[in-house]
Protein backbone atom coordinates (compact mmCIF):
# COMPACT_ATOMS: atom_id res chain seq x y z
CA UNK A 1 0.00 0.00 0.00
CA UNK A 2 1.72 2.84 -0.85
CA UNK A 3 1.99 5.67 1.70
CA UNK A 4 1.66 9.56 0.61
CA UNK A 5 5.14 11.39 0.32
CA UNK A 6 4.63 13.43 3.10
CA UNK A 7 3.45 11.03 5.79
CA UNK A 8 6.59 10.29 7.51
CA UNK A 9 7.64 13.88 7.20
CA UNK A 10 10.26 14.82 9.77
CA UNK A 11 9.53 16.72 12.60
CA UNK A 12 9.87 20.28 11.60
CA UNK A 13 12.21 22.33 13.68
CA UNK A 14 11.88 25.46 12.57
CA UNK A 15 15.09 27.91 12.63
CA UNK A 16 15.59 30.14 15.41
CA UNK A 17 15.09 33.23 14.47
CA UNK A 18 17.98 35.60 14.36
CA UNK A 19 17.57 38.50 16.65
CA UNK A 20 19.40 41.68 15.79
CA UNK A 21 20.90 44.03 18.04
CA UNK A 22 18.96 46.89 19.62
CA UNK A 23 19.63 50.03 18.51
CA UNK A 24 19.81 52.04 14.83
CA UNK A 25 22.03 54.45 12.96
CA UNK A 26 21.56 57.87 13.64
CA UNK A 27 22.82 61.32 12.16
CA UNK A 28 23.24 62.79 15.28
CA UNK A 29 23.02 61.20 19.21
CA UNK A 30 20.86 63.54 19.80
CA UNK A 31 17.84 62.12 17.94
CA UNK A 32 17.88 58.85 19.95
CA UNK A 33 14.50 58.60 22.39
CA UNK A 34 14.62 57.31 25.46
CA UNK A 35 11.75 54.48 23.74
CA UNK A 36 14.54 53.73 21.53
CA UNK A 37 16.58 52.20 24.45
CA UNK A 38 15.08 49.13 25.95
CA UNK A 39 13.50 49.02 28.98
CA UNK A 40 14.51 45.53 29.77
CA UNK A 41 18.26 46.81 31.08
CA UNK A 42 19.91 45.33 27.91
CA UNK A 43 22.15 47.81 25.71
CA UNK A 44 21.18 49.04 22.39
CA UNK A 45 24.07 50.44 19.92
CA UNK A 46 23.47 53.74 18.17
CA UNK A 47 25.94 54.01 15.22
CA UNK A 48 26.88 57.43 13.86
CA UNK A 49 26.45 57.48 10.39
CA UNK A 50 29.35 58.70 9.40
CA UNK A 51 30.83 55.92 11.80
CA UNK A 52 33.19 58.24 13.78
CA UNK A 53 31.52 56.79 17.14
CA UNK A 54 29.35 54.19 18.59
CA UNK A 55 27.11 54.78 21.68
CA UNK A 56 25.89 51.98 23.82
CA UNK A 57 22.77 52.92 26.22
CA UNK A 58 20.98 51.00 28.46
CA UNK A 59 18.34 52.12 31.57
CA UNK A 60 20.21 52.25 34.75
CA UNK A 61 18.41 50.87 37.60
CA UNK A 62 17.47 54.16 39.05
CA UNK A 63 15.74 55.22 35.90
CA UNK A 64 18.96 57.45 34.02
CA UNK A 65 20.15 56.03 30.65
CA UNK A 66 23.74 55.59 30.61
CA UNK A 67 25.79 56.04 27.52
CA UNK A 68 29.13 54.02 26.90
CA UNK A 69 31.06 55.77 23.26
CA UNK A 70 32.85 54.68 21.86
CA UNK A 71 35.33 56.60 19.48
CA UNK A 72 36.76 55.31 15.72
CA UNK A 73 40.68 54.76 15.79
CA UNK A 74 41.90 56.04 12.53
CA UNK A 75 44.01 54.19 10.95
CA UNK A 76 47.85 56.09 10.67
CA UNK A 77 48.73 57.07 7.20
CA UNK A 78 52.38 55.52 6.28
CA UNK A 79 52.90 58.37 4.08
CA UNK A 80 54.24 60.77 6.76
CA UNK A 81 56.44 58.55 8.46
CA UNK A 82 60.10 59.81 9.74
CA UNK A 83 63.01 57.73 8.80
CA UNK A 84 63.67 56.51 12.19
CA UNK A 85 59.91 55.02 12.11
CA UNK A 86 60.64 53.60 8.72
CA UNK A 87 63.33 52.01 9.88
CA UNK A 88 61.74 50.58 12.59
CA UNK A 89 59.18 49.14 10.21
CA UNK A 90 61.84 47.26 8.64
CA UNK A 91 62.42 45.67 11.86
CA UNK A 92 66.13 47.03 12.88
CA UNK A 93 66.60 49.01 15.76
CA UNK A 94 69.12 51.56 15.92
CA UNK A 95 72.01 49.56 17.34
CA UNK A 96 71.73 47.34 14.11
CA UNK A 97 71.73 49.83 11.86
CA UNK A 98 73.96 51.84 13.44
CA UNK A 99 76.74 48.32 13.34
CA UNK A 100 75.54 48.02 9.38
CA UNK A 101 76.07 51.22 8.49
CA UNK A 102 79.90 51.28 10.02
CA UNK A 103 80.57 48.22 8.12
CA UNK A 104 79.76 49.98 4.53
CA UNK A 105 81.51 52.83 5.89
CA UNK A 106 84.73 50.48 6.42
CA UNK A 107 84.09 48.83 3.42
CA UNK A 108 83.94 51.64 1.36
CA UNK A 109 87.29 52.82 2.55
CA UNK A 110 89.17 49.82 1.63
CA UNK A 111 87.53 50.00 -1.91
CA UNK A 112 88.73 53.62 -1.99
CA UNK A 113 92.27 52.62 -0.82
CA UNK A 114 92.31 49.77 -3.29
CA UNK A 115 91.06 52.04 -6.23
CA UNK A 116 94.05 54.17 -5.53
CA UNK A 117 96.62 51.56 -5.40
CA UNK A 118 95.44 50.20 -9.04
CA UNK A 119 95.52 53.28 -10.61
CA UNK A 120 99.34 53.89 -9.05
CA UNK A 121 100.28 50.70 -10.32
CA UNK A 122 98.93 51.40 -14.01
CA UNK A 123 100.99 54.71 -14.31
CA UNK A 124 103.91 53.36 -13.10
CA UNK A 125 103.70 50.68 -15.48
CA UNK A 126 102.92 53.43 -18.23
CA UNK A 127 106.13 55.13 -17.36
CA UNK A 128 108.21 51.90 -17.13
CA UNK A 129 106.76 50.77 -20.62
CA UNK A 130 107.15 54.55 -22.01
CA UNK A 131 110.81 54.27 -20.56
CA UNK A 132 111.93 51.03 -22.28
CA UNK A 133 110.98 52.23 -25.39
CA UNK B 1 -3.89 36.88 38.11
CA UNK B 2 -6.08 40.15 36.71
CA UNK B 3 -6.50 43.29 37.75
CA UNK B 4 -9.06 42.66 40.61
CA UNK B 5 -7.07 39.89 42.15
CA UNK B 6 -4.34 42.30 41.95
CA UNK B 7 -5.89 44.76 44.01
CA UNK B 8 -7.26 42.61 46.60
CA UNK B 9 -3.42 40.77 47.29
CA UNK B 10 -2.01 44.18 46.95
CA UNK B 11 -4.14 45.42 50.21
CA UNK B 12 -4.11 42.57 52.02
CA UNK B 13 -0.75 42.00 52.31
CA UNK B 14 1.58 44.24 50.59
CA UNK B 15 4.85 42.94 51.59
CA UNK B 16 3.67 38.99 50.22
CA UNK B 17 2.65 41.08 46.99
CA UNK B 18 5.89 42.24 46.31
CA UNK B 19 7.50 39.03 46.93
CA UNK B 20 5.02 37.52 44.56
CA UNK B 21 6.22 40.16 42.17
CA UNK B 22 10.01 39.54 42.59
CA UNK B 23 8.98 35.90 41.72
CA UNK B 24 8.02 37.05 38.44
CA UNK B 25 10.74 36.40 35.73
CA UNK B 26 10.20 39.61 33.48
CA UNK B 27 10.56 41.50 36.47
CA UNK B 28 13.66 39.68 38.07
CA UNK B 29 15.55 40.15 35.11
CA UNK B 30 14.92 43.74 34.78
CA UNK B 31 17.25 45.82 37.20
CA UNK B 32 14.64 49.33 37.14
CA UNK B 33 11.72 46.80 38.15
CA UNK B 34 13.82 44.77 40.79
CA UNK B 35 15.23 48.38 42.33
CA UNK B 36 11.31 49.61 42.47
CA UNK B 37 10.18 46.74 43.89
CA UNK B 38 13.40 46.78 46.34
CA UNK B 39 12.70 50.37 46.87
CA UNK B 40 8.98 49.53 47.86
CA UNK B 41 9.82 47.03 50.32
CA UNK B 42 11.77 48.99 52.16
CA UNK B 43 9.80 51.87 52.01
CA UNK B 44 11.95 54.27 50.30
CA UNK B 45 10.16 57.01 49.50
CA UNK B 46 12.92 59.17 48.64
CA UNK B 47 14.41 56.64 46.15
CA UNK B 48 11.18 56.21 44.50
CA UNK B 49 10.64 59.68 43.76
CA UNK B 50 14.22 60.23 42.28
CA UNK B 51 13.46 57.28 39.94
CA UNK B 52 10.33 58.72 39.03
CA UNK B 53 11.81 62.30 38.34
CA UNK B 54 14.95 60.53 36.31
CA UNK B 55 12.80 58.60 33.82
CA UNK B 56 10.17 61.74 33.58
CA UNK B 57 13.73 63.82 32.61
CA UNK B 58 14.67 61.14 30.46
CA UNK B 59 11.43 61.36 28.17
CA UNK B 60 11.56 65.05 28.11
CA UNK B 61 8.88 65.99 31.19
CA UNK B 62 9.16 68.07 33.98
CA UNK B 63 7.67 66.72 37.11
CA UNK B 64 7.91 70.08 38.69
CA UNK B 65 5.60 71.58 35.92
CA UNK B 66 3.19 68.73 35.56
CA UNK B 67 2.47 68.97 39.40
CA UNK B 68 1.80 73.10 39.23
CA UNK B 69 -0.25 72.64 36.40
CA UNK B 70 -2.50 69.72 38.05
CA UNK B 71 -2.31 72.16 41.32
CA UNK B 72 -3.85 74.90 38.90
CA UNK B 73 -6.61 72.76 37.40
CA UNK B 74 -7.61 71.73 40.70
CA UNK B 75 -7.29 75.22 42.22
CA UNK B 76 -5.32 74.55 44.76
Amino acid sequence: MPYPNNYFQPFYNPSPQSQGLPGKIVNDFNEIMANDVPMNGSYAFFIKGDLSEVQARAWSPDGRIVSVPFKAVLPVKTNNLPSETKQADLGLSEDVTKAFMEQFEELKERLSSIEENFSKQSTTRRKKEGDSE
Amino acid sequence: MNFLNMYRALMSNPNQFLQGLMSNNQIANNPMARNAIQMMQNKDEKGLEQMARNLCKERGVDVDKLVQQFRNQLGL
